[in-house]
C-alpha cells in the first residue's frame, strides 16, 4: 500500500473478525468451514484450519484483505480520507483515536446459508458468529470505556441481519447500518463523522443509486486470495436471489489489469475472478461472448499463476461449449504448468422442472425451464471432462415446492455421482421467521428432504477425497490441512453409511431441542415487541 | 481529493419525509400503505425521522417497509437530523 501517513494514526478504522479476516491458507473454499460449527476438533484447531491469522505490517494492516472491505477503503482514500484496513488483533491501537470503526461482513449472526443450516443441523452455533460476536463485543466495550465519540458503522451484504436483532443494535452501540453498494454513500458518511454531524441510524442504497463503472473504485491493497471482481449483478432474476436486482456492470479490463497489479505487487500470485456468472463477462444476454472472455482470460493469465472463477450458471457452461467450445478454449488458455484444474461455484437449487420454472425461470436461458435437469447434467459431464470442479447448491423448502419436486431433486443428484463435484444442501429460511429466537422452527424437514441431505452428502464425501489428494490440497505445503480434513471426511463418510431418513429426521428434532434450549432470549425493547 | 466528496446525495435529501410519532404495534402495516402511495406517486427516496421512539424500538415496525421496497431507498433517522424533502407526511 502506498497511503502511509508518517504518524500513522487512522481517522476510519475498517475491519472485520478472524472468520473473514484471513487468507484460508490461500484456499478459498476452506473457508466455509467458519460456516459451521467445530465437529471433531477442538474449536482452536477448527479455526486454525479455517481461518488462520494473516501476515500483517508493522501497523496491523494486513496484508490481504476482503475485497468488499478494499472497495470501502479505497473510495475513503480516493476522497482523501485518513482510511485504512487494519487486522482485529490491533484495532486496540487506533480505537482511543480513531473516529470511526467501518465494520464489511457477508454473515454477521449465521443467518445466511450454509451457516443457519449447519446451525440447524448440529444444534449449535457456527464459528463465525461466536468468533464475530466476540469481536463486537470487544469494539463496544472499547467504545464504552475509552472512546465514547466513536462511531460504529456496519454494512457489506449481511447488513440486513442487523435489522433483525435490534437488541445486539443497541447492546454493541452500532451507529449506523449500511445496505447495498456503499463505495459513494461511505464518503458522505464519514464527512458527516468528520463534521460532527449526526449520522442516520440506517442507509439504504437503491438498485438505481448504485456507483456506475467510472465510481467504483480500485483496490488499494491485495485482496484475499487474489480475489478481484468482473462483474456486479446478474440478468437472470431468480426469485431467491437479491444480486439480481442490481443494474448489471461489467468492470472494464484496463480497471481488472490495474487490480491485477496491485495484487501482484503484494506477491500474489493466484486469484479469483468473481462474478455471479463469469462465463457471461462482456455479455449483454445469457449467451456468453466469446471475444472479451477469452481477452479477460489472456489479461489475467499473464498476472496470475493459477486462476479460479467464483460462479458460473450452468446454462452458461452449457452453450459456451456447444456453440462456441468455449470451455475448451478457456481450458487451453488457463492450464499450464502452474495450473490443470479450476474450482468454481455454482447453482443446481433444484431437479425439478416444475419448481425451476416457478422460481428461476431464466436460469435455464437460453434453455427452456422444462430442460434444467438435462442442463445441469450436461454441464457437470462438461466441467468434468475440462477438470473444472463446481460446488454446487441445492436449496431445500422453497415456497411451492412439493414431495414430488424434492425427489426428482434425489434423483438427479444420483445422475452426477459420476462427476466430480461437491454438493451442498442448503435450507430456505423466510426472513420473517429471523425476528424469532427460535427461527430454526420455520424450518421443516419431510422424509424427502432427508433422503436428499442423505445423497449430498454421500456425494460430497465421496468425490471430497480425490478432490482433496489429487486437486485441491495436493502437495506436501498442504500435507498437515489436507490430512486434518481426511480425518473429518472419513468420519462423515462412516456417518453417511449408517444414516437413514428417519435417523437424519431425528437428529434433527434433536437439535433443534438443543437449540431451543440454548437460544438468547432478547430483551424486549419496548413493551410487548421483542 | 476525488470529485465525490463534498457532495451530498444519500444522507441529506429525500423525495419525502415521513415524520414517525410513535412506534406502535400496527404501525408497520400504516407505514407500508403510506410508502405505497408516495410510490404510486414517483417518490422512490424516503427519510423516515423517528421522533418518539428509538431506532431499536421501532426496528420491529419499519424492517418490513425498508426491505420491501426492494427499489426504493430509505434513510431511518433521528429527531435531531435534518432532511431536506420535497415533501412531509407525519404518521402518528
Amino acid at each position: 500500500m502506498k497511503v502511509l501517513p508518517n504518524e500513522f494514526k487512522p481517522d476510519f478504522i475498517i475491519t472485520v473478525d478472524r472468520s473473514l479476516m484471513t487468507n484460508h491458507h490461500g484456499k478459498e473454499f476452506i473457508g466455509f468451514m467458519t460456516t459451521g460449527p467445530a465437529v471433531l476438533f477442538p474449536e482452536k484447531i477448527w479455526m486454525y484450519i479455517a481461518a488462520p491469522k494473516p501476515k500483517v505490517d508493522k501497523h496491523g494492516r494486513p496484508l490481504q484483505a476482503p475485497y468488499g472491505l478494499r472497495k470501502i477503503e479505497a473510495a475513503l482514500v480516493d476522497a482523501g480520507f485518513n482510511a485504512a484496513i487494519i487486522d482485529p488483533d490491533y484495532v486496540h491501537r487506533y480505537i482511543r483515536k480513531a473516529k470511526a470503526i467501518l465494520i464489511g461482513h457477508h454473515d454477521y449472526f449465521a443467518f445466511n446459508p450454509p451457516s443457519s443450516e449447519w446451525w440447524l443441523v448440529t444444534g449449535r452455533e457456527p464459528v463465525n458468529r461466536k468468533s464475530f460476536l466476540r469481536f463486537i463485543s470487544g469494539i463496544a466495550r472499547a467504545k464504552r470505556e475509552l472512546n465514547p465519540s466513536l462511531k460504529i458503522v456496519v454494512g457489506g451484504p449481511a447488513a440486513w441481519q442487523w435489522l433483525y436483532v435490534p437488541h445486539y443494535v443497541r447492546r454493541f452501540l452500532v451507529d449506523t447500518i449500511v445496505e447495498g453498494e456503499a463505495e459513494k454513500v461511505v464518503i458522505e458518511l464519514a464527512q458527516r463523522i468528520l463534521d460532527g454531524k449526526p449520522l442516520p441510524r440506517y442507509i439504504s442504497v437503491a438498485p438505481r443509486d448504485s456507483p456506475r463503472i467510472e465510481e467504483i473504485p480500485v483496490i488499494k491493497g491485495a485482496s484475499v486470495n487474489g480475489l478481484i471482481e468482473i462483474m456486479r449483478g446478474c440478468p437472470r432474476g431468480c426469485k431467491f436471489c437479491s444480486v439480481t436486482l442490481r443494474p448489471l456492470r461489467h468492470i472494464p479490463l484496463d480497471k481488472i489489469e490495474a487490480e491485477l497489479k496491485v495484487n501482484v505487487e503484494a506477491g500474489i500470485r493466484d486469484g479469483i475472478l468473481h462474478s455471479e456468472d463469469v462465463l457471461l463477462y462482456g455479455s449483454n444476454n445469457v449467451i456468453p461472448n466469446p471475444e472479451p472472455l477469452l481477452k479477460l482470460h489472456k489479461l489475467v493469465k499473464r498476472y496470475y499463476r493459477v486462476v479460479g472463477w467464483s460462479h458460473v450458471s450452468l446454462a452458461a457452461v452449457v452453450v459456451a461449449e456447444q456453440r462456441f467450445k468455449l470451455i475448451t478454449r478457456l481450458a487451453e488458455i488457463l492450464y499450464d504448468d502452474y495450473q490443470f484444474y479450476l474450482g468454481v461455484q455454482t447453482g443446481i437449487e433444484t431437479g425439478s422442472p416444475e419448481l425451476a420454472k416457478k422460481i428461476m425461470p431464466a436460469k435455464a436461458a437460453p434453455f427452456k425451464p422444462e430442460q434444467w435437469p438435462e442442463i445441469v447434467e450436461e454441464a457437470f459431464s462438461i466441467m468434468h471432462e475440462h477438470n473444472i470442479i463446481p460446488a454446487a447448491t441445492i436449496i431445500l423448502g422453497l415456497p411451492g415446492e412439493t414431495p414430488d419436486d424434492v425427489i426428482k431433486t434425489v434423483e438427479l443428484v444420483e445422475r452426477l455421482k459420476p462427476y466430480r463435484s461437491l454438493i451442498v444442501p442448503m435450507f430456505f429460511v423466510p426472513m420473517g421467521a429471523l425476528r424469532r429466537s427460535d427461527w430454526f422452527r420455520a424450518v421443516n424437514l419431510t422424509r424427502e428432504h432427508a433422503e436428499l441431505l442423505i445423497a449430498t452428502l454421500k456425494h460430497s464425501a465421496y468425490w471430497s477425497k480425490e478432490i482433496m489428494a489429487k486437486f485441491y490440497l495436493r502437495g506436501a505445503k498442504y500435507m498437515p490441512i489436507r490430512v486434518l480434513l481426511e480425518m473429518f471426511v472419513n468420519r462423515a463418510l462412516k456417518f453417511a453409511e449408517t444414516l437413514t431418513p428417519e435417523k437424519v429426521l431425528a437428529f434433527i428434532e434433536e437439535a433443534k431441542e438443543r437449540l431451543m434450549k440454548s437460544v438468547e432470549e432478547p430483551e424486549p425493547l419496548i413493551k410487548g415487541v421483542s | 481529493m476525488n470529485r465525490l466528496r463534498g457532495k451530498t446525495v444519500y444522507t441529506d435529501t429525500a423525495d419525502a419525509l415521513v415524520v414517525i410519532k410513535t412506534c406502535r404495534r400496527g404501525l408497520g402495516r400504516q407505514l407500508y400503505n403510506t410508502i405505497a402511495s408516495l410510490i404510486r406517486e414517483g417518490a422512490y427516496k424516503f427519510a423516515l425521522r423517528l421522533e418518539g421512539s428509538s431506532f431499536e424500538e421501532c426496528l420491529d415496525e419499519i424492517r418490513d417497509v425498508v426491505q420491501g421496497f426492494i427499489a426504493s431507498s430509505f434513510m431511518v433517522v433521528d429527531e435531531s437530523y435534518d432532511v431536506k424533502a420535497k415533501r412531509t407526511i407525519v404518521v402518528d
